[in-house]
């Protein structure tokens, strides 16, 4: 296969998607490792750069997706196409507690918030932001909570390891291992 | 307060019944929030009466602050433990990782980290604001899935727990009857089976109903796998949906669910 038709055939392919395609999918379909890939999918979003182009490729969640420049979000949001709502100040706190300590039970969510976190939580999980886990092996086996690859495209993260580091003496706080 | 109106009274009087109510111990202290209560407060009194005069001022401050000193003295350590002991008694010893200790009250130490563990998010929840804000102006050219498949369920028909249990029924004719000498008591019976619908669904895109009846062959195996179905329901784990009336009921993870769950 030419590098030109392996260009276009992997431009078609995260043009497509219906959600982010990883490499490994790209690969599987086209039969090209991913490190190839990820210099090809390199080349289409510098080829995008230089022609200034209205759209971009992005690395979200696990995957490639086509999205529009930020610069254009007013020309966009013209079409009448639904623009999502922000996220209430104690959502994105409960939503942070979840995504830093997960798979974690609500006692634990309400223990350190402070508040109720039923409501929220439902919200959360209308939003596809957060889904149960799991069941954790305590009395009354409570559920446990996760931050889904929905949260990851919302926030426009790779994967959570992008999640900005907490402050200092966090780990300690937070139980991490090795990390006295 | 002079000659006020009652309805000028009525968002102060708000206030302190909910201060009452929190002293009495009748409402939960984790329910309320203060800063809610007071900004609804506030609302109400532009809503009345404009631009309050001191004396109302007064008196509204009053309140608010009675509101918060309520919900601090049920939510914080009583005040002897706040100096470390109490007096005449020494301070008990609290267990590692717990909030309380041996007399059930906040211990020093666990309110303090309780207070920095919820300090070090603060600046997680910025960062998550910031790019809250910055990607809601990208417009993503695949549409989220959880989208599709909401719009999906709309064509189907909607399904409900007739349905289900007129499957169900089906499913019992051809399942054997057991003759029971006893009432199994595993309690993980029900955790067991919710694991069993999960690998069903896995790798697919989704499973018909009947699939996930196709290994408990005992009666009771089959209500056990669709009460499990019904668990997973409740939880949001899985959406059932029928394309048409008497057609094939399917079974799927909810969007957002374990099947985009890889992170």
């Amino acid at each position: 296969m030419e590098y030109s038709e392996a260009k276009a055939i992997i431009e078609a392919l995260i043009f497509a998607s219906p959600s982010p395609i990883s490499p490994k999918r790209i690969g599987e379909i086209i039969s090209l490792d991913s490190r190839t890939i990820e210099s090809i999918v390199r080349d289409i979003q510098d080829k995008y750069k230089r022609e200034k182009s209205g759209i971009q490729i992005i690395f979200v969640a696990g995957g490639y997706e086509m999205t529009t420049r930020p610069e254009l979000a007013d020309y966009v949001s013209r079409l009448n196409i639904e623009v999502r709502q922000s996220l209430s100040r104690p959502a994105l706190e409960t939503l942070a507690i979840i995504a830093y300590r997960q798979p974690i039970t609500k006692p634990e969510l309400e223990s350190i918030r402070g508040v109720r976190v039923d409501s929220v939580l439902n919200t959360l999980m209308e939003r596809r932001l957060v889904r149960v886990s799991g069941r954790k092996k305590a009395p009354g086996r409570p559920a446990l909570y996760s931050t889904t690859s929905a949260f990851l495209r919302w926030f426009g993260l790779a994967s959570l390891d992008e999640l900005p580091p907490l402050s200092e003496d966090s780990d300690s706080l937070l139980g991490i291992p090795g990390s006295d | 307060m002079k000659d006020a109106p009652s309805e000028r009274l009525q968002p102060i009087r708000a206030l302190e019944e909910l201060t009452r109510g929190l002293e009495k111990g009748e409402v939960d202290p984790s329910s309320v929030s203060a800063l809610n209560a007071l900004r609804e407060a506030m609302h109400e009194i532009e809503r009345v009466i404009g631009k309050p005069d001191l004396d109302y001022v007064g008196d509204f401050l009053s309140a608010a602050s009675d509101v918060i000193k309520a919900k601090a003295e049920k939510l914080l350590p009583p005040e002897e433990y706040q100096n470390g002991e109490i007096e005449g008694e020494p301070e008990p010893e609290s267990e590692e990782g717990s909030l309380y200790d041996a007399e059930g009250e906040w211990s020093n130490e666990a309110l303090l980290t309780h207070l920095m563990e919820y300090r070090v998010f603060q600046d997680a929840v910025e960062e998550l604001a910031r790019r809250d804000a910055a990607w809601r102006d990208v417009f993503p050219r695949s549409r989220p899935v959880e989208i599709d498949r909401l719009e999906t369920s709309v064509v189907s028909t909607e399904i409900e727990l007739e349905d289900l249990l007129s499957a169900l029924k089906d499913i019992l004719k051809d399942a054997p009857r057991e003759e029971f000498s006893h009432v199994p008591q595993d309690e993980l019976f029900l955790e067991k089976s919710m694991d069993h619908i999960r690998s069903c669904i896995r790798g697919k895109d989704e499973v018909a109903f009947g699939e996930l009846f196709q290994k408990p062959v005992t009666r009771s195996g089959v209500i056990g796998v669709f009460l499990a179905l019904l668990e997973l329901i409740r939880l949001r784990e899985i959406i059932v949906r029928q394309d048409r009336h008497f057609g094939e009921i399917m079974i799927a993870f909810a969007p957002g669910g374990e099947a985009d769950g890889v992170q």
